[in-house]
C-alpha cells in the first residue's frame, strides 16, 4: 500500500525513467525509427550541405573529424565527386522510409484481405488464393523486378508496387494460417452464437487476435523492404542516380572502399541502424499488445 | 399443461471424411426428441458420441445435414442465415472451456453487451443498465466489468459466459458441459447459480454432461447418447431406478455407491467405442453388449415408448413386445 502511495507521489520524470529502464529495446528501436523519421522529412534544415552540389575540390575528402590536413569540411567526409556524405545519408532517408512504409502498406492491406478471404470463407477461394500465392512465391523477386523494370523503365514507385505486389503472400498465408487456428476457438463460435455477422466477427474478434503477428512481420518487412530497395539500387535497377539513396552511394562507393571507406561505411550503418530499429520495435510492440503479458 | 419448446425431428449431422465423397462421419444420426417450456435435458453419454456437435447444430452453429429442429413450432433449419441470426436470441450456448470461449482482448463488460449490441437492443444507457442487471445475477461486481478475461478464475470466467448467454433474454440454452472444465466446488456454485436463474428467468436447459452425478442433480429428463444415437430417454427417477438399455445399466453401474453396504453389481463394458466414421452394423451397440442377440447384428433399433415418458431403443424390448401380442 505503501508502495503504490510512493509510486504515485514520484515526480513524471522517474515514471518515464522507469518505463525506459522496463523497456529498453522498445526505446531504442523508437529512437532509432523516429529519428530516421526526422531526418526524411527535415532533410532540408537537418542537411547541412546541398545533397547534390558536387565540388572537386573536396573529392573524396575524409570526415572532418580524422583529417589532420584541416581541408576537410564534411563532417561524414565526401563522396567520389566532392558531396557531403552526411547530408546524402539524410536525405537518402526519405527513399528508404517512403519504399519501406509504402511497400508494406500495399502488401499489408493486401495480404490482410485475401489472407482473412482465404481462411474465413475458405472452401474455393481458398484453394484459389493459396495457389495464387504458391505461384507467386515460385517466382524469384530480383528476376521479376528485373523484368518489370526493363520494361517499364526504373522509378521509386514501381519499387514500391513490386514489393507491394510481391510480399502481399507473406501476409496473406500467416493471417490464413492464424485464422485457421482461431476459427476453432470456443470465442469464435460464441461469437456466431450471440449474433454476430461475419463482417463483425472479423473486425472484432479476429482481427485484433491475429494483429500482433501481423503488426512483427509488418516490422519486419519494412526493414526487409529497405534492404531490397538498397539492394536493386545497388544493381542499378532502383532510383536514378541522382537522388540520394542509401543503396546507391553503396553501389557508388564499392570503386573505392580501400581507398576511401567512409564512402561505404557511413549509409551501410545508416541502413543497418534504421534496419534494427524496426526489428527491435516490432519485437517489443509483440510483447506490449498481447493482453496477458500485461501485469 | 406441458408445450414443446424445442422439437427435434431426425436430426443428423455427417461430417465428410477427409479424402473421401461417399464416407461420412457420423456425429449426429438420426436423433429426435422434444423439450417442453421450463424443463431440463440432460444429454449423457462418454466422450466422442456426438453430444457437443448435437448441441452446436440445434443452436444452428453447425448445419444439419438432415431433420428439423422446430423452436415454438418453426422449423429454424430452413431459415436463411439472416433469419437464424435473429433467432439466436431466443436460444443460446454456454460452452465447455471458459478459457477458450471468452476473447482475450475484450473488456468483460463489452463480452457481455455485444448480444445486446448485435441484436440492436435498447439504447446505449439501457443497455449498460442491461449488462449490469445480469452481472449482478451471476455475482459479478461493476468494477470487475472494467477488467480483461485473463484475470479471472475458471469459474467467474464461466459466470461471464453464462452472463453473456443470459443477457439478451433467451428462452433455451444449450450447456455444453459447462461444469466439466471447473473444479468440482465451483461446480456445485455454478450449478446453483445456473438452478436459480432457471427459476427465475424461466428458462429452458438442454443440459450436455459427462458427469451423471451432476445430470442427477440437475435434470429432469435424461437422455443416453451412444455413437450420435440417442438410445434411452426418460424421466430422471424412471432412468435411475428402472434403466431399460444395457448402455444405461452400465453407465448407472459405474456410479460411486452412495452407501458402503449398498449391494451393486458392476457391469463392465468391454473393449472401446467403435469408430464412428465406421459404426458397427444393425445395432450400434451390439459389439459391447452383455445382452448381445444374433438378430442384434443386422437389425437396427429404433425409440419406442415402453411406458408413459420412457422411450428406448433396444431390440431386448421389441421382441418382448412381440410375444405379449
Amino acid at each position: 500500500m505503501t508502495r503504490a502511495i510512493d509510486t504515485m507521489t514520484t515526480k513524471k520524470t522517474s515514471i518515464v525513467l522507469q518505463f525506459i529502464k522496463d523497456n529498453p529495446t522498445g526505446i531504442i528501436g523508437l529512437i532509432l525509427v523516429f529519428s530516421s523519421i526526422i531526418c526524411a522529412i527535415f532533410a532540408p534544415s537537418i542537411a547541412p550541405y546541398d545533397p547534390g552540389a558536387a565540388s572537386l575540390g573536396h573529392r573524396l575528402d575524409m570526415p572532418k573529424w580524422i583529417d589532420d590536413t584541416g581541408k576537410s569540411q564534411y563532417l561524414l567526409g565526401g563522396d567520389q565527386v566532392g558531396r557531403d556524405l552526411l547530408s546524402r545519408i539524410i536525405y537518402g532517408a526519405r527513399i528508404s522510409l517512403l519504399v519501406g512504409l509504402c511497400g508494406v502498406a500495399i502488401s499489408l492491406t493486401l495480404g490482410t484481405f485475401l489472407g482473412i478471404v482465404a481462411g474465413y470463407f475458405g472452401k474455393w477461394l481458398d484453394d484459389l488464393i493459396m495457389r495464387l500465392a504458391e505461384v507467386q512465391l515460385g517466382l524469384p523477386f530480383i528476376l521479376l523486378a528485373i523484368v518489370i523494370m526493363s520494361v517499364f523503365g526504373t522509378g521509386i514507385e514501381k519499387i514500391i508496387v513490386i514489393l507491394g505486389l510481391t510480399y502481399w503472400v507473406s501476409f496473406a498465408r500467416l493471417i490464413r494460417g492464424e485464422i485457421l487456428a482461431l476459427k476453432e476457438q470456443e470465442y469464435i463460435q460464441a461469437a456466431k452464437a450471440i449474433g454476430g455477422t461475419d463482417f463483425k466477427i472479423i473486425i472484432k474478434h479476429i482481427l485484433p487476435n491475429v494483429a500482433s503477428p501481423i503488426l512483427v512481420l509488418a516490422t519486419m518487412c519494412i526493414a526487409e523492404f529497405i534492404l531490397l530497395e538498397a539492394s536493386l539500387t545497388f544493381l542499378g535497377l532502383g532510383v536514378e542516380p541522382t537522388v540520394p539513396s542509401w543503396g546507391g552511394m553503396l553501389a557508388d562507393s564499392r570503386n573505392y572502399m580501400t581507398s576511401a571507406w567512409w564512402i561505404s561505411v557511413f549509409p551501410g550503418i545508416a541502413i543497418m541502424l534504421t534496419v534494427l530499429g524496426f526489428n527491435l520495435l516490432g519485437d517489443w510492440l509483440r510483447d506490449r499488445l498481447d493482453p496477458n503479458m500485461k501485469v | 399443461m406441458t408445450n414443446p419448446l424445442l422439437e427435434v425431428k431426425h436430426l443428423k449431422k455427417y461430417f465428410p471424411l477427409k479424402g473421401s465423397r461417399t464416407d461420412y462421419l457420423k456425429a449426429v444420426d438420426d436423433v429426435s426428441f422434444t423439450v417442453n417450456q421450463g424443463e431440463v435435458l440432460g444429454i449423457v453419454g462418454e466422450s466422442g458420441c456426438g453430444k457437443s456437435t448435437m448441441g452446436k447444430t440445434l443452436i444452428q452453429l453447425f448445419t444439419p445435414t438432415e431433420g428439423e429442429i422446430l423452436l415454438n413450432g418453426e422449423n429454424i433449419t430452413v431459415l436463411s442465415s439472416k433469419k437464424v441470426r435473429q433467432k439466436r436470441r431466443e436460444m443460446q450456448i454456454i460452452f465447455q472451456d471458459p478459457f477458450a470461449s471468452l476473447n482475450p482482448r475484450m473488456k468483460v463488460f463489452k463480452i457481455i453487451e455485444e448480444p445486446l449490441v448485435n441484436f440492436r437492443i435498447g439504447t446505449k444507457e439501457e443497455r449498460k443498465q442491461r449488462v449490469y442487471d445480469v452481472a449482478k445475477q451471476v455475482g459479478l461486481t461493476h468494477k470487475q466489468l472494467e477488467r480483461f478475461p485473463h484475470e479471472f478464475s475458471g469459474g467467474q470466467r464461466q459466470r461471464i459466459g453464462i452472463a453473456r448467454a443470459l443477457v439478451s433474454n433467451p428462452k433455451l440454452i444449450v450447456a455444453d458441459e459447462p461444469v466439466s472444465a471447473l473444479d468440482v466446488s465451483i461446480q456445485s456454485q455454478v450449478l446453483n447459480i445456473m438452478k436459480d436463474l432457471k427459476k427465475e428467468l424461466n428458462l429452458t436447459y438442454i443440459f450436455i454432461s459427462h458427469d451423471l452425478s451432476v445430470v442427477h442433480h440437475f435434470c429432469d429428463r435424461i437422455g443416453v447418447m451412444y455413437l450420435g444415437k440417442i438410445v434411452e430417454i426418460a424421466d430422471k427417477h424412471e432412468l435411475f431406478n428402472n434403466p431399460k438399455h444395457p448402455y444405461t445399466k452400465a453407465l448407472l453401474s459405474a456410479l460411486p455407491k452412495s452407501h458402503p453396504l449398498q449391494e451393486k453389481e458392476r457391469i463392465v463394458l468391454k473393449g472401446d467405442v467403435p469408430n464412428p466414421a465406421n459404426p458397427p452394423s444393425g445395432c450400434t451397440f451390439h459389439t459391447r453388449c452383455p445382452n448381445c442377440m444374433e438378430i442384434c447384428k443386422v437389425t437396427t433399433p429404433v425409440l419406442k415408448s415402453i411406458s408413459d415418458k420412457h422411450e428406448v431403443s433396444c431390440l431386448l424390448y421389441e421382441e418382448l413386445e412381440e410375444r405379449v401380442l
